[in-house]
C-alpha cells in the first residue's frame, strides 16, 4: 500500500507544484511532468505483485465525513484497472510534454496540469474505494477534472458545448449512481463494499439496482442509447486527455459495473441477457456509426463504444454463465471482458496518441486532408498500423486474445443450449469485427498510404521522441499480449473470483484448461510472425540479382492523375454505409455538374449522430409543445393562482384522510348493509 | 504425425491445380481446347523468375501485403482436413481460421490503398464490402456446425459423423453447403461475383487490388489466392461427405474426387452464369446469409 501511496503522493505534488508562479516553462514542464510520470511507474509496481498473486494491501483509516471511511483495498479487480490506468495515464502525460508546448504561447498550462494529476488521482481512488461516500467523491473528483480537461480550448464554442454536454451527462449518471448505492447501503447495513460483497439480502433489491447501474455506469462507459456525450468530448479534447479518457475513463464505467455485480451471490439469468443485447447494440451500431466519420477522432470515439460492446458482451456471456451454473461459459466470457477492457485501453490509447501525433503534425483532423504519412512519419505509422490490427481483433496482436475468448463463451454457450440469443453473439462478434476491418483500412490507408492530399501532409513530420516512446511502449504491449497470453491467464483468473457468485476452487480448474488452450493461440502468433519473416526472407532471395525498377502507378491510361483522384475515406465507405443507410441516414449536400460548360461542383456528406442530432431535438420538440399547454395555467391573476392552493390543499386533505374511499363508499352506497332475504 | 505432415504438403502443392481445372470446364462448356490443366505452375515459374517494379508512391506495406497474405493462408492450411486428420486441431481453432483469412484481406487491402490509384482504392472498397456480408455469414455456418458436431475445432466440426446417425440433419446440411458454396464463390472472386478472367473492368473486385504487383510478389499473390480456394473447396468436400478417414490411401482418394466434384461445379456454374451487376451481389450475398440463419434456427431445435 506503501508504494500505491507513495505514487500518488508524487502524482500530487507534480500537480501542486505547477501552481507555483513564474517557474521557467521547460522546468515547470519537466518537474511537473516528470513527476506524475514517475508516480504512475510507482503506482504500477503494487498493481502487477497483486496480479501476480501477491498478498491484498489495504489502508483503513478513519474519516470525519458522516458514514464515510477511508478505507483502500486493491483486490486482482482493482489490480487489473489500476494497471491499466497508470500505464495509459503515464504514456499520455508523457506524450502531452511536446503535445502541448505549442499551446504555450497561446494559453496557460497550469491547469492541464493540475488537473491531470486530480484526474489521475481521483480514477485511482475510484479502482480502490472500498467506501460508497470515497467511491462516489472520488467518481465526483474523476468527472469535474476531466470536464476542465475536455474545456482546454475554451475558446472554441464547440469545445464549450461538448464540455457542458458532458458535465450534464456524467451528473445524470452520477444521480442514478447515488440511488444505486444507497439501495445497496440500506440492504447491506453498512456503507462499506466488504459487507456488501456476498450479501445474500441484495437479491431483494437486485433489480433496480441492475437496471440503475446500468444507466449510472452505462453513461459513463457509453453504452448506445446514452453514449452521446462520448463522440463529442473525446474530439473536443486535446489528444492526451483523449487518450486518458476513452483508455481509462469510459472504463470506469466497467468498473462501477462490474462491481456492483460482484457483490451479489447469485445473478439473475436475464441480466446476462440483458448485458448481450446491449452489448450487441453498443458493438454493431458503434462501428456503423464509425465506418461514416470523416474527423479523426470522432471515429475513433465511435469505435470505444463499439469497443465497450464487446466489453459488455463478454460480461454478458460471463454472468450468463454464472446464473447458468456454466463455469467454462463464466470463465471464458468474464476473462474476455475484463481483458478485453484492458487491451482495449491499451491499443485505443495508443491509437488516440497516434492521431495526436498526425494533429500535432498537420494541425487537421479530416482524413481526407491526409495521405502519404508514412513516407513523413514512419514510426507513428508503425505504431498506428499496430493499434489498427490489434483493434480489428487480428492475430498476432491483444485483440485476438480477448476476442477470441469471447467468441468461444458465445459459441460453447450455443452448443449446449438451444437459445437464438446465446448464439447471436458469434455472428454479432464477426460481423463487428469485419466492420472494424473496413474501417481501420479506411482510416490506415487514407492516413498513411497514398499521396498526401495537402500542403499540410506533405509537410508533416515527427514529434519527437518524447511523442514516439509512450507511442512504441503501448505498441509493444500490444505484442506482448498477442504473443504471451497464457502468461496472462493466472491473472485473469485471480480477477474474476472478485465475483461473490464464483467458487474459486472450480474456476481454477477451468482456467487451467484454459490456460492450455491460449498457450495454442501464443504459438499461432509466434507463428504467424516467424512465417511472414520466412516468406520475406524468401521473396528477398528471389529478387537477389533481379532488376527491380520504379515506375508510376497505373493510371488506368490517364496522363495527368493528382493526389486529389485517390480513394478518400468518403468514398471508400461509401460502399459499404450504402447497406446501412436505413439507419446512418447520412446527409448529403450535392453541387451537382449539369451542363456543357458546368460551375465548380461539390459533394459533402456527414453522418449525424442518431441519439444527439436527431432523437433528443425531435424530443425536446415534441416536450416543448406539450408544456406550452402547461402555460395557459400561468396567466398572473392572483385570484386563480390563490384557487389552485385552495385545490391543490383540497386534494391533499382527500388523499391524506382517505377521502376519495369514503366518498366513492359514500356515493355508491357500498358500506350500506344490505338486507340478507331470510331463507 | 508424418503421414498429417505428407497431406498438407500434397495440398499445398496441389492447390494450383484448381484454377486450370476451373479453366478447363469453362473451355470444355465454351467448346475450346483452353490452356493446360497446369498452367498455373508455369505462371508461377515465370513470375518467379523475374523482376519486380515499383511505383515510387508505394511503401514496404504494399510489399508486405502478399507476404503476409500468402503468410496467413499457409498457417490456415493447417488447420483444415485434407481427407484426414488436420495438421493441428485445437478447440477454438475455428476462429483462428476465419481470423487469418481476415489478416489477409487487411493486408491485401492495405497494399491496394498504398498504390495511391483510385481503381485500386475502388476493388479495396468493394472487397471489404462484400466481406461485411460474408464473414457472418461464415460464422453462422461455423456454429449450426458446432451445434451438429459438438465441437469447436474445424476437422471435426468439418467432418460431422453425427449427422449420419440422425438422417433429418441431411437437409440442414445441404443448406449448409449451398451457403458456403455461395460463400465460396464470392471470397474466391469467382464468377457471379468476380470475374478472375479480366482485369480492366471497373466491376472488378480482387484483381483490382492485385494490379499493381509484379514479379514473386505476383506469384505470392496467384499462389495465395489457389489455396485460399482450395482450403474452401477442401471444407466444402468433407461436408457433402462427412465421413472421418484416418489418413489413408482411400480416404485421400476419395478427398481428391470430391474436391475435383467440388471445382468443377465451380466451373459448371462460371459457364452457365453471367457475372452479376454490382449492386446485385449484395443481395446474392444477403440470400446466403439468410440460407445460414434458416440453418441455425432449424439447428437450434
Amino acid at each position: 500500500m506503501s508504494l500505491f501511496l507513495l505514487g500518488l503522493g508524487l502524482i500530487a505534488l507534480g500537480g501542486i507544484l505547477s501552481l507555483i508562479p513564474r517557474v521557467p516553462r521547460v522546468l515547470a514542464s519537466a518537474v511537473c511532468n516528470g513527476l506524475m510520470i514517475l508516480g504512475c511507474a510507482v503506482g504500477v509496481v503494487p498493481a502487477i505483485q497483486v496480479l501476480a498473486g501477491g498478498p491484498l494491501p489495504s489502508l483503513n483509516m478513519p474519516w470525519s465525513v458522516p458514514a464515510g471511511q477511508i478505507e483502500l483495498l486493491i483486490d486482482p479487480l482493482s489490480a487489473l484497472f489500476l494497471l491499466l490506468h497508470f500505464i495509459v495515464c503515464g504514456s499520455a502525460v508523457m506524450f502531452g510534454i511536446p503535445y502541448f508546448s505549442s499551446y504555450e504561447k497561446t494559453q496557460s498550462l497550469k491547469p492541464v496540469r493540475f488537473f491531470t494529476s486530480i484526474l489521475i488521482i481521483s480514477i485511482a481512488l475510484t479502482f480502490t474505494a472500498q467506501n460508497t461516500i470515497l467511491f462516489l467523491g472520488a467518481w465526483e473528483l474523476m468527472a469535474l477534472s476531466t470536464f476542465f480537461l475536455v474545456i482546454f480550448e475554451d475558446r472554441q464554442e464547440r469545445v464549450r458545448k461538448a464540455g457542458f454536454l458532458y458535465l450534464i451527462m456524467s451528473h445524470t449518471g452520477t444521480l442514478c449512481l447515488f440511488v444505486v448505492f444507497l439501495l445497496l447501503g440500506r440492504q447491506a447495513g453498512s456503507l462499506g463494499f466488504s459487507q456488501m460483497a456476498h450479501n445474500k439480502d441484495l437479491l431483494a433489491v437486485g433489480t433496480p439496482i441492475f437496471l440503475l447501474a446500468l444507466v449510472g455506469f452505462g453513461v459513463k462507459a457509453g453504452f448506445m442509447p446514452i453514449h452521446f456525450w462520448l463522440q463529442e468530448a473525446h474530439p473536443a479534447a486535446p489528444t492526451p486527455v483523449s487518450a486518458i479518457m476513452s483508455g481509462v475513463v469510459i472504463k470506469c464505467g466497467i468498473y462501477g459495473l462490474v462491481r456492483v455485480i460482484s457483490f451479489f451471490p447469485t445473478l439473475p439469468a436475464w441480466w446476462g441477457i440483458v448485458l448481450i443485447m446491449i452489448g450487441t447494440t453498443s458493438g454493431i451500431l458503434g462501428v456503423v456509426w464509425a465506418l461514416a466519420q470523416h474527423d479523426f477522432k470522432r471515429l475513433l470515439a465511435y469505435h470505444s463504444i463499439e469497443n465497450i460492446g464487446i466489453i459488455v458482451l463478454g460480461l454478458g456471456f460471463g454472468c450468463l454463465g454464472l446464473s447458468l451454473n456454466n463455469p467454462v461459459v463464466a470463465m471464458l466470457g468474464l476473462a474476455g471482458g475484463l481483458w478485453h477492457t484492458l487491451n482495449h485501453g491499451l491499443f485505443k490509447s495508443l491509437l488516440f496518441l497516434g492521431a495526436g501525433s498526425i494533429y500535432h503534425a498537420t494541425g487537421s483532423r479530416e482524413i481526407d486532408q491526409m495521405g502519404g504519412l508514412w513516407k513523413k512519419m514512419p514510426w507513428t505509422g508503425f505504431c498506428f498500423l499496430v493499434g489498427s490490427v490489434a483493434i480489428c481483433g487480428i492475430p498476432p496482436l491483444n485483440g485476438f486474445v480477448s476476442e477470441w475468448l469471447i467468441y468461444n463463451a458465445s459459441f460453447v454457450l450455443g452448443i449446449h443450449n438451444s437459445n437464438f440469443c446465446f448464439v447471436l453473439g458469434v455472428p454479432v462478434l464477426a460481423l463487428i469485427g469485419v466492420l472494424a476491418a473496413a474501417c481501420f483500412t479506411k482510416v490506415f490507408g487514407v492516413l498513411f498510404l497514398g499521396n498526401a492530399r495537402t500542403e499540410a501532409a506533405v509537410e508533416a513530420q515527427e514529434g519527437g521522441a518524447l511523442m514516439l516512446i509512450p507511442m512504441l511502449f503501448l505498441a509493444s504491449l500490444c505484442f506482448a499480449i498477442g504473443l504471451f497470453p497464457g502468461v496472462f491467464l493466472p491473472a485473469m483468473s485471480r480477477v474474476i473470483t472478485v465475483f461473490s457468485s464464483v467458487e474459486a476452487g472450480e474456476f481454477h480448474q477451468v482456467a487451467m484448461n484454459q490456460a492450455g488452450m491460449l498457450a495454442w493461440i501464443g504459438w499461432l502468433s509466434v507463428g504467424i510472425l516467424a512465417v511472414i519473416g520466412v516468406l520475406a526472407l524468401v521473396r528477398r532471395l528471389f529478387l537477389v540479382g533481379k532488376p527491380v525498377s520504379a515506375s508510376a502507378t497505373w493510371g488506368c491510361g490517364y496522363a495527368l492523375p493528382s493526389p486529389r483522384m485517390q480513394y478518400t475515406a468518403s468514398s471508400y465507405a461509401q460502399f459499404s454505409t450504402l447497406m446501412f443507410r436505413a439507419v446512418l441516414r447520412p446527409l448529403v449536400h450535392m453541387k451537382r455538374i449539369t451542363s456543357l460548360f458546368p460551375a465548380a461542383g461539390s459533394f459533402e456528406s456527414h453522418s449525424p449522430d442518431a441519439v444527439l442530432d436527431r432523437f433528443i431535438p425531435r424530443l425536446a420538440a415534441i416536450l416543448r409543445r406539450v408544456l406550452y399547454r402547461v402555460r395557459d395555467f400561468q396567466h398572473g391573476r392572483v385570484q386563480f393562482y390563490l384557487a389552485y392552493v385552495l385545490l391543490f390543499l383540497i386534494l391533499l386533505l382527500v388523499w391524506e384522510f382517505h377521502g376519495v374511499s369514503l366518498l366513492w363508499k359514500k356515493i355508491f352506497l357500498l358500506d350500506a348493509v344490505t338486507k340478507v332475504p331470510p331463507p | 504425425m508424418l503421414m498429417r505432415f505428407v497431406s498438407v504438403a500434397v495440398a499445398l502443392l496441389a492447390a494450383p491445380l484448381l484454377p486450370g481445372l476451373i479453366n478447363k470446364t469453362k473451355s470444355a462448356f465454351a467448346g475450346r481446347k483452353g490452356p493446360p490443366v497446369l498452367q498455373l505452375y508455369f505462371d508461377l515459374a515465370k513470375l518467379l523468375k523475374k523482376g519486380a517494379v515499383y511505383s515510387p508512391v508505394t511503401t514496404w506495406i504494399f510489399r508486405a501485403g502478399p507476404v503476409v497474405s500468402l503468410a496467413s493462408y499457409l498457417i490456415a492450411s493447417l488447420f483444415v482436413p485434407f481427407g484426414g486428420d488436420s495438421f493441428l486441431s485445437f478447440s477454438g481453432d475455428v476462429i483462428a481460421f476465419a481470423y487469418l483469412l481476415g489478416l489477409a484481406r487487411f493486408f491485401t487491402v492495405l497494399a491496394a490503398l498504398d498504390t495511391g490509384s483510385s481503381f485500386e482504392g475502388m476493388g479495396a472498397s468493394r472487397e471489404v464490402t462484400f466481406s461485411i456480408l460474408a464473414e457472418p455469414t461464415i460464422f453462422i455456418l461455423f456454429i449450426v456446425l458446432a451445434r451438429i458436431s459438438g465441437s469447436l475445432s474445424l476437422s471435426h466440426m468439418v467432418t460431422p459423423e453425427q449427422v449420419l446417425m440422425n438422417p433429418s440433419t441431411v437437409g440442414l446440411l445441404l443448406l449448409i453447403v449451398f451457403s458456403l458454396f455461395v460463400v465460396c464463390l464470392a471470397e474466391n472472386s469467382r464468377i457471379p461475383v468476380d470475374d478472375p478472367a479480366t482485369h480492366l473492368e471497373l466491376t472488378m473486385i480482387h484483381e483490382v487490388m492485385v494490379l499493381d504487383h509484379s514479379g514473386p510478389d505476383l506469384a505470392f499473390i496467384l499462389y495465395g489466392a489457389s489455396l485460399k480456394l482450395f482450403l474452401m473447396v477442401s471444407l466444402l468436400a468433407h461436408l457433402l461427405f462427412p465421413i472421418r478417414a484416418a489418413n489413408s490411401a482411400q480416404g485421400w482418394l476419395l478427398f481428391g474426387i470430391l474436391v475435383a466434384i467440388v471445382t468443377i461445379s465451380i466451373g459448371i456454374v462460371e459457364s452457365a452464369m453471367a457475372r452479376l451487376r454490382m449492386v446485385r451481389i449484395p443481395r446474392l450475398l444477403i440470400a446466403a446469409c439468410m440460407i445460414a440463419i434458416f440453418a441455425m434456427i432449424i439447428g437450434l431445435r
